[in-house]
């Protein structure tokens, strides 16, 4: 009886066009995201194969001898490009990708802006993402908000009844059928897109983007099926079809507009941010005067030139065998980023708790589930730019150091502005290399978005079994 | 067969149905008339399990509709007032679905010519069912009813929508059944036809059947008297 009632619904959607439609409109909206944001990332791959090598060169060919100068002079460090973030382009339009590595000034990612928790909710460009996250469970619920009410209002239903189907197998086929048409357009269609984005040329393909596109098909086949069973109880237990898509348009209306962006502002509201402008106000004064408000820069300079002169058995710095102001340089360093790093600290703090109520809403919502699910297996989530930020600032006060420790300890003395080095030791300070987390830590990081989905695809299955149960023909 | 005990039906405060008690047995056709409201689908719903009586049993064949649902459904065959097919299939295919629902597979022959019997005309039977007139539609219900091979006929208003030479085919029909030993109990406002073809005759109103008789004991004019009668005392 399931074959029967199946074939029937497929026959259906075969002749009315309904699935050709549902599959051809989802494809050329694809397409249309497709094609924007492969062009948009093959001229940004393009340019950033360009700027680095400018800048690399750059840096070897350095006209200045004195490292504390290059330091000045700076370089320019990139985010790879991250083969799906075509697919998912997740925090990358608003955190960006590249940033300036340079002495004395903590650059955006060393002393991470302090971003809203909302950036990670608000609608972004038109990706294959986001056309799956939002488009696609409304088609789901055009075409699946009368599957049942339809048999109800129309009278073929009770036809049906008589002749010895059950509503249990009547809902159940219908669900079969959904499921099964809806998960082999998703299917198709990212047939189709991945192996556009993995032939595009905008990065190597390894077995780790092989897995993530695995676990990304698994987690869209799971948020559309969600939907599909949402779709099909709400048809059968509404009187009709309107009132069945209004609830529906409702749901999605709550779970793919609102409660990201309320989720969003209670948390903000509760656990507010400071301001870029205090923040930095705050830290100036605390590099300034100390940490404490009692030690300040000059206090802090002096007490460090006598331990150098004492433990060199010297009187001046003049008769020092080293570089006294390149230890000098590097102590401001280190102090100003002992600074950053407690106030980078407090704000992570706040990111986190914020984070917090969005991982809470996510058990609540599955639209943000597979949001922060999609955008952390395409590298381009939360925990990627965490981890970049770390790498980054790694990078930049290994970077700094190096230079000052090069014009301390390399055989300048102290005020010798004749002193210089060679290009070779610009070319021995290693570029810019960030490792992406493992998959598994990935994964691990995003328990409760799987837990949300899989949480939602129980309810969802159990909401039909009850339902199958009791819809009646009254 | 069929059985109504102490039947009743409540939609909120009003009620649709008082304590009918009613019997068709094999072989007879009993028709059900009144005005809209009378409680004429009501009574045909109870027993199609369509809606839970409030009270009372429904009984096909023995079996309470309420208790063994899918049990009783297998005795029963039903034709609505309009039958509502899937448009975007044939005549046929709608046939072979229905019938194959039932577990009965037979040839495509077969359902041809259950089809034609029912006064399909042949170049329609391939035809999708949107194309349809209310009555071809009507007629491949007839023949879906016909094919499941049921002790028990439910018909609401089934001549609506039909033509006069396909409601006396219809009518010999249903003496077909009744000859075959099957009870049909039919909701309708044809007097005509119901003094054609029914054994019984039962007059509803307001949820009550307020009178019974044997067909064959009033002629069409009596009958008509019969009802006005009634419909017009309170």
């Amino acid at each position: 009886m399931y074959l029967l009632l199946t074939t029937k619904e497929w026959l259906g959607g075969l002749r009315t066009y309904a699935l050709p439609a549902v599959l051809l409109s989802l494809l050329l909206l694809l397409g249309i995201a497709f094609a924007g944001t492969h062009s948009r990332s093959a001229q940004v791959k393009k340019n950033r194969l360009a700027a680095n090598a400018h800048f690399r060169q750059q840096w070897e060919q350095l006209k200045t001898g004195d490292p504390h100068s290059a330091a000045h002079f700076g370089t320019y460090i990139f985010k790879p490009v991250m083969l799906l973030s075509n697919f998912d382009s997740g925090l990358e339009p608003v955190t960006g990708t590249s940033m300036r590595i340079e002495a004395h000034v903590q650059h955006s990612m060393a002393a991470p802006a302090l971003r809203p928790v909302d950036i990670y909710t608000r609608f972004g460009g038109l990706t294959i993402a986001s056309i799956l996250q939002l488009f696609f469970p409304l088609f789901i619920i055009f075409g699946c908000y009368d599957s049942y009410t339809q048999e109800k209002t129309s009278g073929t239903l009770g036809l049906l009844l008589i002749q010895g189907a059950s509503q249990n197998i009547i809902l159940k086929s219908k669900a079969r059928y959904y499921l099964t048409a809806v998960n082999i357009i998703l299917l198709i269609s990212l047939l189709i897109y991945m192996p556009a984005l993995l032939f595009s040329g905008t990065s190597s393909t390894d077995n780790t983007t092989l897995i993530s596109i695995l676990c990304l098909t698994v987690a869209y086949s799971i948020y559309c099926s969600i939907f599909v069973l949402l779709a099909i109880v709400v048809s059968a237990i509404a009187k009709n079809g309107r009132q069945s898509l209004l609830i529906l348009t409702g749901c999605w209306l709550v779970w793919n507009i609102l409660i990201p962006r309320l989720g969003a502002g209670i948390a903000a509201e509760l656990h507010p941010l400071p301001s870029q402008y205090q923040q930095q106000e705050k830290i100036e004064k605390a590099i300034k005067m100390g940490i404490n408000g009692h030690s300040p820069k000059e206090e802090r300079q002096q007490q460090l030139i006598d331990a150098t002169l004492k433990q060199y058995h010297v009187e001046r710095t003049d008769q020092l065998p080293i570089n006294l102001n390149a230890i000098l340089l590097q102590a401001s360093e280190d102090y100003a980023q002992m600074v950053y790093d407690i106030y980078n600290a407090k704000t992570d703090s706040i990111i986190s708790i914020q984070n917090r109520y969005n991982n809470y809403l996510a058990l609540a919502d599955p639209y943000l589930a597979i949001r922060h699910l999609s955008m952390a297996l395409c590298g381009t989530g939360y925990i990627q730019q965490q981890q970049l930020d770390n790498a980054a600032r790694q990078y930049r006060n290994d970077f700094i150091r190096r230079l000052n420790n090069e014009l301390a300890y390399g055989g300048s003395k102290t005020d010798d502005s004749h002193w210089k080095v060679n290009a070779a030791f610009y070319q021995s300070i290693p570029p810019f290399h960030y490792q992406t987390p493992a998959l598994s830590q990935v994964l691990k990081s995003q328990w409760v978005m799987i837990a949300s989905l899989l949480l939602w695809l129980i309810i969802s299955i159990c909401l039909l079994q009850i339902i199958a149960q009791y819809a009646g023909i009254e | 067969m069929l059985q109504a005990i102490a039947l009743t039906k409540q939609f909120g405060r009003h009620t649709a149905l008082h304590a009918l008690d009613l019997t068709v047995q094999k072989g007879e056709i009993f028709c059900l008339l009144g005005p809209n409201g009378a409680g004429k689908t009501t009574t045909v719903n109870c027993f199609l399990g369509f809606i839970t009586p409030t009270s009372g049993r429904a009984l096909v064949n023995g079996i309470d509709v309420a208790q063994q649902l899918s049990q009783a459904r297998q005795h029963i065959a039903y034709i609505p007032e309009t039958v509502m097919l899937y448009a975007h299939m044939t005549g046929l295919e709608n046939l072979v679905f229905f019938d194959s629902l039932t577990g009965n597979h037979h040839t495509r022959e077969h359902y041809t010519t259950l089809l034609i019997s029912a006064g399909l005309q042949e170049n329609a039977i391939n035809r999708r069912v949107k194309t349809y007139s209310k009555g071809m539609r009507q007629k491949v219900g007839i023949a879906i009813a016909t094919a499941k091979h049921a002790q028990v006929l439910l018909l609401d208003e089934p001549t609506s929508g039909l033509d006069p030479h396909a409601s006396n085919e219809f009518s010999d029909l249903l003496r077909r059944f009744s000859e075959e030993g099957r009870a049909v109990l039919m909701a309708t406002h044809d007097l005509y036809r119901a003094r054609e073809v029914a054994s019984r005759i039962g007059i509803m109103k307001n949820g009550r059947l307020i009178t019974e008789m044997e067909a064959d004991t009033v002629d069409h004019y009596t009958l008509e008297n019969i009802y006005m009668e009634h419909m017009r005392t309170v």
